[in-house]
């Protein structure tokens, strides 16, 4: 009797969890792309400040699918700033957060049309704004595809460069009908670079990918 | 086999016909075939291991061996009516030779061509940019210098420069074009053309002439000031007997990207004549 009423006991906890976890659990997260580490100890190179450095082919594929992952940051932080569903808030927040992505606010955006020939520049604070301020009831912005093309470089500075270039479906709603829609391609200029950090009381350089300047040239209407 | 020749027909069949037919594919497979930065024209150029292409081939037909002559093909613009002869033989000068020639991203003998435009007296006025990628030996890093320059409002007589010419390493607070500038078209220049601290690392001083002296000297006085960069045209001299330009056409085509848009054959001993008709470079 008294196992029968444990037994029962335990059935109805189960069922209770369960039921608890249907109704309340947050669905998993949807993992967009994650950088593949590799082991902690060859993260990253071995400091030398004379400046030319040979990254492993371990190393520079971490850097790799590290610019990958932010340039898929980028473009989620774009569709949450330009989503009229968004309170301002929140954008903010997401403005903030694209920002950091930068290795500087003085990076620029560069957008050409087919249309003209008139290119514009805007640091990329500049173009978040005007996004956020979009008049679309509704902006749809699809991250179609994208591919770190050219390999890192090292440039005079010390950084290194390399480019991504991704390709983005842009629509804008008025009253639930298409008002504008358009391809546009980006290509995005990388830059690992080098930071002071103290580990254990000792003053070490680490490594770190950041965006920078941007091109975006409109392809087509689709 | 069977794979091979499909895919292979799809991306060559301009030049078995006179006229090329354009391909529209959906957009992530067209992606994958258009040639998006002029350092990934060379890896295909050159057939090389680690192109996107190749992994694109490998794992979407599982076509593990592609043949050097058909993926240069693919690098030419199949929408123009070419001399097939010709072409033929550039192929076999490029794949057929005991040491078949291969394009490197630090020759020297490459060049980008940049159709500008800024205002000048109130007026917008065009003019050509010629950069090149200067290599470090040292330290193993490069950067984009400007060769020479070419316009009617640009004097030719400057034989000073009105500017600090700096001397690289950039480390003290100048800059320079980095290696990667002609990934989001040389945008960089609008910014470059304003920081007249560094104008000197923005010069190959081995070979610049009076004419890059007074673009320099009158953007230093602000009588000039850069807009855009409106067209690039990238020439490439180190084929031995051959030149060939590359442009970009941005369609929804698979034949589409960074392309071969003239071929011309020139023999080495014309080069010189060549780069400075069309280069504007009397030093080389």
């Amino acid at each position: 009797m008294i196992r029968h009423t444990y037994l029962r006991y335990i059935l109805v906890v189960t069922l209770l969890l369960t039921a608890f976890n249907f109704l309340y659990a947050q669905p998993t997260p949807k993992v967009v792309y994650t950088a593949k580490e590799p082991q902690q100890d060859n993260r990253q190179p071995e400091p030398n400040d004379n400046a030319y450095i040979t990254f492993t082919e371990e190393q520079r594929q971490y850097f790799t699918d590290k610019a990958m992952q932010k340039s898929h940051d980028l473009g989620r932080y774009l569709r949450l700033i330009s989503s009229k569903h968004e309170i301002e808030e929140d954008k903010l927040y997401a403005i903030r957060e694209a920002l950091q992505l930068f290795v500087s606010d003085s990076s620029r955006v560069e957008v050409s049309s087919v249309n003209n020939d008139l290119k514009q520049q805007f640091t990329i604070r500049e173009y978040l704004e005007r996004l956020r301020l979009l008049s679309y009831d509704k902006v749809e912005l699809v991250w179609i595809k994208a591919q770190m093309v050219s390999r890192f470089r090292k440039g005079e500075d010390g950084r290194y460069y390399g480019i991504i270039t991704a390709q983005q479906l842009f629509r804008g709603f008025l009253e639930d009908e298409v008002a504008y829609q358009d391809v546009t391609e980006k290509n995005i200029e990388v830059v690992l670079d080098r930071y002071l950090v103290f580990d254990e009381g000792k003053k070490k350089h680490r490594w770190d990918v950041f965006l920078s300047d941007i091109s975006v040239q409109q392809t087509r209407i689709k | 086999m069977k794979a091979t020749l499909t895919i292979l027909c799809i991306a060559v069949s301009g030049m078995v016909c006179v006229r090329a037919q354009v391909v529209t594919l959906p957009y992530e497979e067209q992606f994958e075939w258009q040639v998006k930065q002029i350092d990934e024209f060379i890896d295909r150029f050159n057939n090389a291991e680690q192109t996107p292409i190749r992994q694109f081939l490998q794992k979407q037909y599982a076509i593990e061996e592609i043949n050097r002559s058909d993926l240069l093909m693919t690098l030419f613009n199949l929408q123009k009516n070419w001399d097939t002869t010709q072409v033929r033989q550039f192929l076999h000068d490029v794949i057929k030779v005991p040491e078949a020639p291969q394009l490197h991203f630090l020759d020297n003998d490459w060049y980008a061509e940049l159709t500008c435009s800024g205002l000048y007296d109130n007026r917008y006025q065009d003019f050509t940019l010629i950069l090149t990628i200067k290599a470090n030996a040292e330290t193993g890093a490069s950067r984009w210098v400007i060769n020479s320059v070419s316009a009617d409002f640009i004097p030719n007589t400057d034989t000073t420069a009105a500017f600090p010419l700096n001397k690289i390493p950039a480390t003290q607070g100048t800059r320079t074009l980095n290696p990667a500038s002609f990934g989001t078209d040389f945008m960089g220049l609008v910014r470059a053309m304003q920081d007249r601290a560094s104008f000197g690392n923005y010069i190959n001083l081995e070979v610049a002439d009076k004419s890059v002296l007074g673009f320099f000297n009158l953007l230093y006085k602000n009588q000039l000031e850069f807009r855009q960069v409106s067209h690039i045209t990238y020439h490439f001299l180190q084929i031995p007997g051959w030149v060939f330009r590359v442009e970009n056409f941005s369609r929804q085509s698979s034949n589409s990207g960074w392309l071969i848009n003239e071929l011309i054959q020139v023999p080495e001993d014309k080069k010189p004549s060549y780069k400075k008709a069309n280069l504007f470079l009397t030093q080389h």
